[in-house]
């Protein structure tokens, strides 16, 4: 079979998601794939459409404008012209589209991105309240009945579009902030808590609130990501052989974990870990299982390091919670 | 950011000299008049000022819209009006920020001239330290811009 592959100069890791255009541009040039001219060119333009916007912004009123409203709307048209380009999954694709079309036409293009991009999160801020968890966690319920909310009243797609001012306190197991701005962090972070809740509802919400009582009696008050916990737990359960819809296990399980992970090294551990959370997914009969594989796996690492560092130090009760809590 | 940035693309500079020139024929009138000098020297200030307050002006600027708007007050004559423009140039842009850009240029303006001609009576200081200072508040707290309550007081 011949498979042409694309081959980009510009490596789509070597770019910033949150400079995206900025930085594309400079990869384009020092790759020579734009000219000093064209680069001249390029910065006319986007001082053109910065004028044109500011105008827009102030109309007849005002002649003038304070500057760091000026560094707002250029970081807002930069980033809506970011969004048209990362359409296209080759980044060589899009310095073309750089080259062949207008600042303004490609910034017309993101400002339509971006529409789009806000109705699916409106559809995803529903489906998202549809499937919450009936847990009293304050950051979580006020995030996603609140957060979001006031995020899409506010949402200003013509002056300030990179911006997120949004109360999303609730962290996720997927960590999001400083990756990303503006709509693309809002929709990363609904398609993501909407996958943590569709997992965490395979789970009696009981024996969730048992479980979060069992890592803290406060646990209405406290900044946690719920998900986080009961995937550790179900690990737990999967590892000593008991029912992962328990999400509880017993001091003498506890003990049985150490002993399973006793003289095993890291490497050894994470493959243990990995087909705990395997069989997981595979037993809760998911609908989108490989897209939960990869959700937890974007964050593996760091279960990793929770559990070799908890471990090291004999406190794997505290990622692991045992009955023992429960019953005081 | 510097200020400079619009004038790669707008040929701001040029198209104001002839603006404040063309005053010239409206100030006139009033016996006022405002050489090459002191038109560069103005616009000079003008640049100082906007990078003092943090502003950047836009395509037409204010200068002749001002010029026009304080020649006819009684309390202006050629020898003291360019350092008054110097000066209400100053107020203008510091009051733009105070207010949060609350203000039309416009509707600032207009606030302006009222208080110097029949509060201030020419006095510029107390323009400045004492009539905009008490307008801005008057503003944020959301009642009329001339707002004064001893007055209001007395009346009831």
């Amino acid at each position: 079979m011949n498979k042409i592959e694309n081959i980009s100069i510009i490596k789509r890791e070597n770019l910033d998601e949150r400079n995206y255009f900025k930085t594309l541009i400079r990869e384009a040039y020092f790759n020579q794939m734009i000219t000093d001219d064209d680069m001249l060119n390029i910065q006319v333009q986007i001082l053109q459409l910065l004028d044109e916007r500011i105008y827009r912004y102030n109309g007849n009123d005002s002649s003038s404008v304070r500057e760091e409203i000026v560094k707002e709307i250029s970081n807002s048209n930069l980033y809506t012209i970011g969004i048209y380009l990362k359409n296209f999954k080759i980044p060589d694709e899009a310095v073309k589209a750089v080259k062949e079309n207008s600042i303004e036409i490609l910034y017309q293009e993101g400002r339509k991105r971006i529409d789009k991009m806000l109705n699916i999160i409106r559809v995803m801020y529903i489906k998202v309240k549809q499937n919450m968890l009936c847990i009293q966690n304050d950051t979580y319920n006020d995030t996603i009945i609140g957060g979001i909310k006031g995020f899409l009243k506010i949402y200003d797609s013509d002056f300030k579009a990179q911006d997120m001012k949004i109360t999303a306190d609730y962290p996720l197991y997927n960590n999001l902030i400083g990756r990303l701005d503006g709509v693309e962090f809002i929709k990363e972070y609904l398609d993501s808590i909407y996958l943590e809740n569709m997992f965490c509802k395979k789970f009696s919400e009981r024996k969730i609130e048992y479980l979060l009582y069992g890592y803290s009696c406060n646990f209405k008050e406290l900044i946690i990501n719920i998900f986080e916990i009961v995937l550790l737990e179900a690990i737990a359960c999967n590892l000593v052989k008991r029912n992962i819809r328990d999400l509880i296990i017993s001091i003498s399980e506890l003990n049985e974990i150490y002993n399973l992970f006793e003289n095993k090294d890291e490497l050894e551990i994470k493959n243990i870990i990995i087909k705990a959370y395997t069989e997981i997914i595979n037993e809760l009969q998911l609908d989108n299982s490989e897209l939960m594989k990869e959700y937890i796996e974007k964050n593996l690492y760091s279960i990793l390091k929770m559990i070799m560092n908890n471990l090291m130090q004999n406190t794997l009760d505290k990622i692991f919670i045992i009955q023992k809590f429960i019953e005081e | 950011m510097g200020n400079s940035y619009l004038e790669m693309i707008n040929p701001k500079e040029k198209n104001e000299i002839a603006d404040i020139k063309k005053c010239n024929e409206y100030i006139s009138q009033y016996g006022l008049i405002l050489s090459d000098n002191q038109i560069k020297s103005i616009l000079e200030k003008r640049r100082e000022i906007l990078k003092e307050t943090g502003r950047i002006e836009l395509r037409k600027g204010i200068l002749d819209k001002l010029i026009k708007e304080f020649c006819d007050s009684p309390y202006m004559n050629q020898e003291n009006f360019v350092q008054n423009l110097y000066e209400l140039i100053e107020i203008f842009y510091e009051y733009k920020n105070e207010t949060m850009d609350l203000l039309t240029d416009d509707e600032l303006l207009d606030f302006m001239k009222k208080s110097f001609d029949e509060t201030a009576k020419g006095d510029l200081e107390y323009l400045s330290g004492t009539i905009m200072y008490k307008m801005r508040e008057n503003l944020l707290k959301g009642k009329p811009l001339d707002y004064n309550e001893k007055e209001c007081e007395e009346d009831e």
